[in-house]
């Protein structure tokens, strides 16, 4: 290889590292996942400059006894997003890095902003300037004691630059669960389809006077209630309750919360949302499995024919040698 | 030690197949526009032409090895979606089956050209239209593999730049891309059966070519 090859070859590979770099993976987001902060983007990379947003945290209480639900409110405003818009949101217990979710201080995530249970949540913003709020509904560690949380938002910029923005840490007091009052463990329903209705199950401690469930759709005044049933086979610290939601007929959200009562002392849930979608109709799988072996035995063997066909034809020195 | 989350490994692969497809594609158009060249406008504007004969002397190698490494990521980025999705989750996700889909597909049309142009060293030099057929290959594998990354950012909530397309042409990524029964047998009844008859055909000329070259050697 003469020397101006070899500048060409090594001009085109710079090239194609350039444009396999440029592939920005901060403004492209990671998508929703449980991730200490410094592997929510790129292992050992982070966006390195300050955003000027704002960043507003706040929680529903000051204080919760131990495995009661508390809901943690952000809203960032931006001024400058990336080309899709996101936002990306970590709920941690400090900004050291590693070893932050809060789920390392016995933190549940019962709900994030998106109906999973993600420390890291992505959003679309509007755009510029709107603000945009997430949610997560969080259950107590089993430890009393007072524990930090704070917010950190990552985005991208017209310029391409990652950046990132705290919010102000807050504490939360978590304190022992009193005697006598009642404890609800419940997995929150994230979920549900038009025209089926919503089964929801609890685990109940020392509730002796009724557990319901309040719900209603998103919009709406007031809660409905229905009281649960106590399903449990067999006597133990702990009760199965159910009830269900009647179906919903359209489209849209719920919201629902639990209360548990003993006489004059109650716990209650934070109010969960459920994402009403239609029935999914479910792909006739074999009808796929047979067309992908269809189509790729098809290109298969039009290619080996079209080969066969067309690779008679040789190099023309080869065919000027036939002539000869 | 900290953790590697398969999500993170499936982005790796995915931009990895992504560049090497991409640098492989673009080869192809070179070689491609090369071959314009000769057939249509053979001896106009030698001195740019010089320099473009070089750069196409390069992409006909790198083509190869892109693809290969293309293909490579394709089938790791396969496997590293599957384990990062739960296994029940592929077949209940229309979006996801349309995906594996269209994956499949990318594979195969791309593994046809690496065998093309591995088998035929001489691949861009014959006069016969094995380049065209394997350009389209390639061509048809990479529109593949970019409807598979279009569905891959619906997938993740992200959209995708081909989403103007997809609203253009009333395509909805949601439903299953599935033939019927009825349309799908027929069809690769034609196509199978004109493979076979062009084979005949093939095997017939070849046959008659080497009686008459049989008879005419004295």
């Amino acid at each position: 290889m003469n020397r101006r090859s070899s500048v060409l070859c090594v001009g085109l590979a710079v090239a194609a590292t350039l444009l396999l770099l440029n592939v920005s993976a901060y403004t492209g987001g990671w998508g929703d996942n449980s991730v200490e902060y410094n592997c929510g983007t790129s292992c050992h990379i982070g966006p390195t400059n300050h955003g000027t947003g704002a960043v507003e945290v706040s929680a529903d209480k000051p204080s919760v006894i131990t495995g009661q639900g508390l809901v943690v409110s952000v809203n960032v405003t931006e001024d400058q997003l990336g080309g899709d818009s996101l936002l990306g949101a970590f709920l941690l217990r400090s900004a050291t890095g590693s070893g932050d979710s809060p789920t390392e201080d016995g933190w549940e995530i019962l709900q994030d902003p998106n109906g999973g249970a993600n420390n890291y949540v992505e959003l679309a913003s509007p755009g510029p300037g709107s603000t945009v709020a997430f949610r997560w509904t969080l259950k107590a560690p089993a430890t009393p004691g007072d524990y930090t949380l704070l917010v950190r938002v990552h985005h991208g910029s017209t310029a391409r630059n990652p950046l990132w923005e705290d919010s102000a840490s807050f504490v939360v007091t978590v304190t022992p669960i009193p005697p006598g009052v009642p404890g609800i463990d419940h997995a929150p329903v994230s979920a549900g389809y038009v025209g089926r209705e919503i089964p929801v199950e609890a685990w109940i401690v020392n509730a002796t006077t009724g557990v319901f469930l309040h719900w209603r759709k998103a919009g709406e005044a007031d809660f409905r209630s229905v009281e649960m049933t106590n399903t449990s086979e067999a006597d133990g610290e702990r009760w199965r309750y159910m009830a269900a939601i009647p179906s919903p007929d359209a489209e849209g959200s719920l919201e629902y919360y639990l209360v548990a009562t003993r006489d004059s002392l109650y716990t209650d849930t934070p109010t969960f949302t459920v994402a009403i979608t239609p029935v999914p109709v479910k792909p006739d799988v074999s009808a796929w499995i047979v067309q992908i072996v269809l189509v790729v035995e098809s290109v298969a063997i039009a290619s080996f024919a079209a080969v066969r066909h067309v690779g008679r034809g040789r190099p023309v020195e080869k065919e000027g040698k036939a002539d000869g | 030690m900290v953790e590697v989350s398969m999500r993170a490994i499936h982005a790796v692969t995915v931009e990895m197949h992504g560049g090497m497809l991409t640098l492989a594609v673009a080869c192809v158009l070179i070689k491609m526009a090369d071959l314009t060249y000769q057939r249509f406008f053979p001896g106009r504007v030698p001195r740019l032409y010089g320099y473009f004969s070089r750069l196409s002397s390069l992409a006909g190698p790198a083509a190869v090895l892109a693809a290969v490494g293309g293909v490579l990521g394709l089938v790791a980025s396969a496997i590293t979606g599957y384990l990062m999705s739960p296994g029940a989750s592929l077949t209940d996700d229309p979006l996801a089956m349309n995906k594996v889909m269209v994956t499949v597909f990318a594979i195969e049309l791309w593994s046809i050209f690496i065998v093309l142009a591995v088998r035929n060293r001489d691949l861009w030099t014959v006069r016969r239209p094995l380049p065209l057929f394997a350009s389209t290959a390639a061509f048809l594998g990479f529109a593949c593999s970019m409807i598979g990354g279009s569905l891959g950012g619906t997938m993740a909530g992200k959209g995708s730049i081909l989403d103007p397309v997809w609203e253009t042409l009333g395509v909805d990524l949601h439903t299953s891309w599935i033939l019927t029964i009825q349309f799908a047998v027929p069809v690769a009844v034609v196509v199978n059966t004109a493979a076979v008859l062009l084979l005949l055909r093939n095997a017939k000329r070849t046959s008659a070519a080497k009686a008459l070259t049989e008879d005419w050697i004295p």
